[in-house]
């Protein structure tokens, strides 16, 4: 926990180097999860930054160190949020030149990322949220819920809408790679 | 597929999607443990070039603007809508004196506490000074509120003597109480035109006859002549006192008070108006003149005059050649009854009159008004015109300039202009353009009148300056309130002094 690696490591006595501590070891689990939501290494790298300059900004709200994962957890969310709302239109990546490069089956995974990224991109930024917070962090339903300051029936909710258009649409393709 | 088998792909899928995704770019990592250095706090922005050039303009402005208010505060500058006090008052660092009432004392610094006895207290000010000394202090002499005794002072008509060494004035003694008469009873006093004396002198107390009209100088500024109330008795005489104390009365009508004087410009009688009671409607007055050198004195003129010692309103004013006086009379017209057959009381209709010594005729009626008084060049009179003329309402009245020679009358206006501009400082609302004229005086060289002027919906006075040509409208001088009901005290313009 943050908490105890303060503890462990003498709290850093200036805002800056607490801040600079905390976020040299959480930046590269940040910008995964960035990534995870988003679907795209530039917008989770901008999502990332603005997550940290909000946190830089909010500094005198964090009271208690050792919630500094959970904290920014928060801010890292809304700012991945208010990035799937700012855009219009859901961009589905291009997958192509991943696909070359991926590791083990390549077949196989390339296929599942390609359907089931262009699936997840046509979900609601909420839903992309709940799904990827459940099966990238492996968060519960409640602690979703306490990221999103929402209720847990409210994620269960959004959960099983997800999942429900995800898995119709991982059938199809399924169906069509039979049928070929 | 289950739904434990499609929840492990998702899983993959996370995991493929951030592996492909790379490690963590150098920029981003550069750029975020950056952030404390590009996102200065507020204490670290003056720690910077540009913030502690800001500060130190920041401070520079606020030492500046600092500045300019103490200095205007102070009077050591003037802001350019200003200069036009510097018009006021006498050439050599004359003065004006004027009296104000601490009753209504709501300027910063003044008094907050409540002043049920209306003490008033002599202010004189100064050219080139916009803040009065005040003969007596305005402030309790001890903290706390203030004494019974400190109340009920009364300080009333200033009035320089004419070589300007000198002011007279009439204050109220607490232990004198009343006259059976109604009219106040107090001491004259007399104080050194000192600057540094005033504050801390309120001045010499020459008599210890009761007085109960305001102080008159003789010529030579070595006599002071007032109405003597005459112990506890309705009578009252004229008493002249030297300023080296001693003091003689003046024989008059036994049976009659007197009220009001002016001595003569060359010193040798003194016109005073002298009352008796009438039956029926109203007091019956004559106007006296009283000569110095032992002869009898003489009337002038038999008529209704006024009761009043202390308004400047009922003083006559001689020419400066001694050859006319100028008074105020009264006619009395019968009541009308009204609708239910009431008879309302008499109401006086004043008129102001001025009477040729040489020619043995009656006096002229210059208009309906009061309180005249003759220019020093002698070539106008001044007075207070009741029913307004020209522009002025009924209700406030207006300050008349009559041409002597030619008979012209010219309505000065009372209202300073532009409206507002320099009221501000008296009047919340800048003033409310129904303006009420007082008593005029003029300055020694004859060029200015002075007024107070009381702003007709909002009760504030303050002392107006005006050209008697009536071209322009009139400034505001003093700094500080003129009490309203005392606006018809006389005030007193120090001649030049070499």
């Amino acid at each position: 926990m943050v908490g105890d690696e303060l503890a462990e490591d003498n709290v850093p006595t200036t805002r800056d180097a607490a801040f600079r501590r905390l976020a040299d070891r959480h930046l590269e689990a940040s910008y995964r999860l960035a990534c995870a939501i988003l679907g795209s290494p530039t917008e989770a790298q901008d999502a990332t930054h603005d997550a940290f300059v909000q946190a830089w900004r909010k500094w005198s709200t964090l009271r208690d160190p050792a919630r500094f994962e959970h904290w920014f957890d928060r801010i890292l969310v809304n700012s991945c949020r208010n990035r799937l709302r700012r855009s219009a239109k859901w961009r589905t990546q291009d997958l192509s030149d991943d696909l070359a490069t991926a590791p083990g089956d390549p077949m196989g995974q390339a296929l599942d990322r390609d359907v089931l990224g262009k699936a997840i991109a046509k979900l609601s930024p909420d839903h992309r949220l709940v799904v990827a917070l459940r099966f990238y962090r492996d968060l519960t339903v409640d602690e979703i819920a306490r990221q999103l300051d929402t209720r847990p029936g409210t994620v269960q909710s959004r959960l099983h809408y997800a999942m429900k258009r995800l898995h119709a649409a991982l059938d199809d393709a399924d169906a069509q790679r039979t049928y070929r | 597929m289950t739904e434990r088998e499609f929840e492990q792909r998702l899983r993959g899928y996370y995991r493929a999607e951030v592996e492909a995704a790379g490690r963590l770019p150098v920029e981003l990592r550069e750029g975020v443990l950056g952030i404390p250095d590009r996102m200065p706090t507020p204490i670290g922005f003056f720690q910077t070039r540009r913030g502690f050039v800001l500060m130190a303009v920041t401070a520079m402005l606020t030492a500046l603007l600092l500045g300019l208010a103490i200095a205007i505060g102070s009077g050591l500058l003037r802001l350019p809508w200003e200069e036009d006090r510097d018009t006021v008052l006498s050439r050599n660092g004359g003065w004006v004196a004027y009296v104000v009432a601490l009753t209504d004392w709501n300027t910063p610094g003044g008094p907050t506490f409540e002043t049920p006895g209306s003490p008033t207290r002599i202010a004189i000010l100064k050219e080139g000074s916009s803040t009065p000394v005040y003969i007596g202090g305005i402030t309790p002499p001890a903290t706390g509120a203030p004494t019974e005794e400190w109340l009920s002072v009364r300080q009333q008509c200033p009035v320089f003597s004419p070589d300007g060494t000198h002011l007279a004035y009439f204050e109220r003694q607490p232990t004198r109480g009343g006259s059976s008469s109604g009219m106040q009873r107090g001491a004259i006093v007399i104080a050194t035109m000192d600057e540094l004396a005033l504050e801390a002198e309120p001045g010499i107390r020459i008599t210890d006859v009761p007085a109960s009209s305001c102080p008159q100088w003789s010529p030579d500024s070595r006599s002071v002549a007032f109405v003597n109330e005459g112990g506890f008795e309705v009578v009252t005489r004229l008493t002249v006192v030297a300023v080296d104390g001693s003091e003689r009365d003046l024989p008059l009508d036994p049976d009659g008070s007197v009220t009001t004087l002016a001595w003569s410009p060359d010193g040798s009688s003194i016109a005073t108006v002298n009352n008796t009671f009438a039956d029926g409607c109203c007091a019956e007055g004559r106007l006296w003149l009283v000569p110095l050198d032992g002869r009898e004195p003489r009337v002038l003129y038999e008529g209704h005059t006024p009761m009043s010692g202390f308004s400047g309103r009922w003083a006559p004013s001689w020419s400066a050649d001694g050859a006319r006086i100028a008074f105020t009379a009264a006619a009395f017209p019968e009541p009308a009854p009204d609708a239910e057959g009431n008879v309302p009381p008499y109401t006086p209709d004043w008129r102001v009159l001025v009477l040729d010594l040489e020619d043995g005729e009656e006096p002229d009626e210059i208009g309906r008004g009061m309180a005249p008084t003759f220019a020093p060049t002698g070539d106008s009179l001044a007075y207070l015109a009741k029913p307004a003329l020209g522009g002025q309402t009924a209700e406030t009245g207006s300050v008349v300039v009559v041409d002597m020679q030619t008979g012209v009358q010219r309505v000065i206006p009372a209202a300073p202009i532009p409206p507002g501009t320099r009221l501000s400082d008296y009047n919340m609302e800048g003033g409310s353009g129904y303006w009420q004229p007082h008593e005029p005086g003029w300055s020694p060289d004859g060029s200015k009148l002075l007024f107070v002027g009381s702003d007709g919906v909002w009760g504030t006075s303050v002392l107006l300056e005006a050209s008697p040509a009536g071209d322009e409208n009139p400034k505001a001088v003093s700094e500080t309130w003129v009490a309203e009901w005392y606006g018809d005290n006389p005030f007193s313009w120090q001649v030049d002094l070499p």
